[in-house]
């Protein structure tokens, strides 16, 4: 794996420069201010009633407005936002090579191919967690700006390691978006896989079979997929690890042996 | 320094089984050569460059570059190579430099003032820090021919680097190739639809009709090919052949299966093609055209891919 470091300078250059992940992290943060919204409307009867159907629909999701439900809110927000956002830019650093023909320039170099698709997992999970972060703080924060009651440092705690474990098990199945985006040569299979997958994780949760499904582990640990909500076992997060790890075996080897004609 | 710049042994890709893009392909070029690879369009010549810079892989055959064997990670061998492949690409939401400085990261170079030396010698100064999306076709070709000279390469493979460029960016790139090869001992490989271009710079051509190479001519035979001759043609080209040889003449079959003529290339000929006509109806084959013509290179390939397309 020659070149490993160039190849992830090159790769955060090029995603800082592109508007890709900032609009990820702009369209993740309306996460936590829709959530706020819902608290600012629960918190407020008369307000909610004069908004009608808003209203009504914020009561129907969230029930009551407190800390407990903010981050039950958010934490569904994370895990479903996170698999569609984040394979949105892994579609994209993987998929425009092929989508803008640059995938030229990182062929015959010295840096190895290997490399380049290793950087390209790495700067996914450098934005992943930068935006994951961003986002639950700015949740917190906006749970702060509300003045919501029931906090406890407990249950912050609680909620924010299940959020960053979703957040980290989400990026840590990314690699296979990317295997997808490479085989496609572009960002429309990557994108279809996310949302395949989003929907599988919904039906397979409900039936009770969502630890089975990697792509549902993530839901089911921020309580997303259903009533088995937060209840994974190590097994179902080694599922994740090894699927991760798999697709980017799996995408390594793509891009070492497939003919790159276009 | 050792072997050949680039060497194939009976090189196929076969894309599917109906679809032969290069049939067998062997073919060596020496070190501080520039090989010219022509074809028409969909005659294998990029899929034949992408074999050798490891984009694609061989369905059998081998190749060589600079001596190694040609394989998708090769880190040693791709540090002396630089390429173009096809149409001109960078990263649109990069600048010029910025654009290099990622190919110099790629290359492994830690010599930062190298990007400033390529845009220089390029003539993309005053775009330095603009966009590449914001360039003219022209620009985008000067900085993907800079991306493929950045790292000082020992061959450089270039898939139509005249590409989009206009006819003084044409003349500038000529002589920088020129450069490169006479001065600085670069081999250059490159394929090129710009054949007057080729025919001036070129120390041997390679040409690629239907996925297999049909003919090589190298510097004496291009040469050759330039020298001016007296085309002749008769209602009976037989008896006008039979007449001219008897003369003394040395006549020899040309042009094109439908179109067959004479030619001959003695200093006499050139100078008094009044004589031939003379012999000729004195031989009861009149001329029905007698030119001297000088044969470019686009008139040779011209006629071998009709002459193979009739075949």
């Amino acid at each position: 794996m020659t070149g490993l470091r160039e190849a992830v300078r090159v790769e955060l250059l090029k995603s800082r420069r592109s508007r890709v992940p900032w609009l990820v992290g702009a369209g993740f943060s309306a996460a936590p201010l829709v959530t706020g919204l819902f608290m600012v409307i629960l918190k407020d009867p008369e307000t909610a009633r004069r908004l009608g159907l808003l209203g009504a629909k914020a009561q129907l999701a969230a029930g009551t407005a407190d800390w407990p439900s903010l981050l039950s809110m958010l934490g569904q927000a994370v895990a479903v936002g996170g698999a569609v956002l984040f394979a949105f830019l892994t579609s994209w650093i993987y998929g425009r090579e092929f989508a803008d023909r640059t995938i030229r320039g990182l062929l015959a170099v010295p840096v190895s191919r290997g490399a380049t698709v290793v950087a390209k997992a790495a700067v996914v999970a450098a934005w992943g967690l930068a935006i994951g972060a961003w986002v639950v703080a700015l949740g917190f924060g906006v749970g702060a700006i509300v003045g919501l009651p029931g906090w406890s440092g407990e249950l912050a705690v609680t909620a924010a390691w299940r959020m960053a474990g979703a957040l980290v098990l989400t990026i840590a199945l990314q690699p296979v978006t990317g295997l997808l985006a490479s085989v496609g040569r572009g960002y429309i299979a990557g994108l279809a896989w996310a949302v395949l997958t989003v929907a599988a994780s919904q039906v397979l949760a409900v039936l009770g079979w969502g630890d089975a499904f990697p792509w549902a582990v993530p839901a089911l640990l921020a309580g997303a997929a259903g009533p088995d909500a937060g209840a994974i076992e190590p097994a179902s997060v080694a599922l994740v690890a090894g699927t991760g790890a798999l697709g980017l075996w799996l995408a390594v080897r793509w891009w070492q042996r497939a003919d790159q004609a276009a | 320094m050792s072997g050949r710049a680039v060497e194939t042994d009976d090189l196929t890709k076969r894309y599917a089984p109906d679809v032969l893009a290069v049939d067998g392909v062997s073919l060596e070029v020496d070190r501080g050569e520039l090989y010219a690879f022509l074809g028409l369009n969909g005659a294998g010549k990029s899929t034949t460059i992408r074999m050798l810079l490891g984009m694609i892989r061989p369905t059998s055959g081998t190749a060589r570059v600079l001596g190694e064997p040609v394989t998708a990670e090769a880190p040693g061998l791709w540090s002396r190579v630089g390429h173009l492949v096809d149409v001109a690409t960078a990263y649109p939401e990069l600048t010029v430099r910025e654009n290099l400085d990622v190919a110099r990261r790629l290359h492994r170079m830690r010599d930062r003032k190298a990007v400033g030396r390529v845009i220089d010698r390029l003539g993309l100064g005053p775009y330095r820090d603009r966009r590449a999306r914001a360039l003219s076709l022209g620009n985008l070709q000067r900085l993907a021919l800079a991306r493929a000279l950045l790292p000082a390469p020992e061959l450089l493979v270039l898939d139509e680097p005249a590409n989009g460029l206009d006819p003084a960016g044409v003349v500038e790139i000529r002589e920088l190739l020129r450069e490169l090869v006479h001065q600085q001992g670069v081999t250059v490989f490159m394929s090129s639809h710009i054949l007057a271009e080729v025919d001036r710079l070129a120390t041997r051509v390679g040409i690629v009709h239907r996925g297999r190479l049909i003919e090589e001519l190298d510097s004496d035979a291009l040469e050759h090919h330039r020298d001016p001759r007296l085309e002749v043609d008769t209602r009976d080209l037989e008896a006008a052949e039979r007449a001219l040889r008897a003369a003394g003449r040395d006549p020899r079959r040309t042009g094109t299966v439908a179109d067959p003529l004479l030619e001959l290339r003695d200093p006499r000929s050139l100078t008094a093609p009044e004589e031939i006509a003379s012999l000729l109806v004195a031989s009861g084959v009149p001329p029905v055209r007698l030119a001297i013509a000088r044969e470019t290179l686009e008139d040779h390939f011209i006629r071998l891919t009709s002459r193979e397309a009739t075949a």
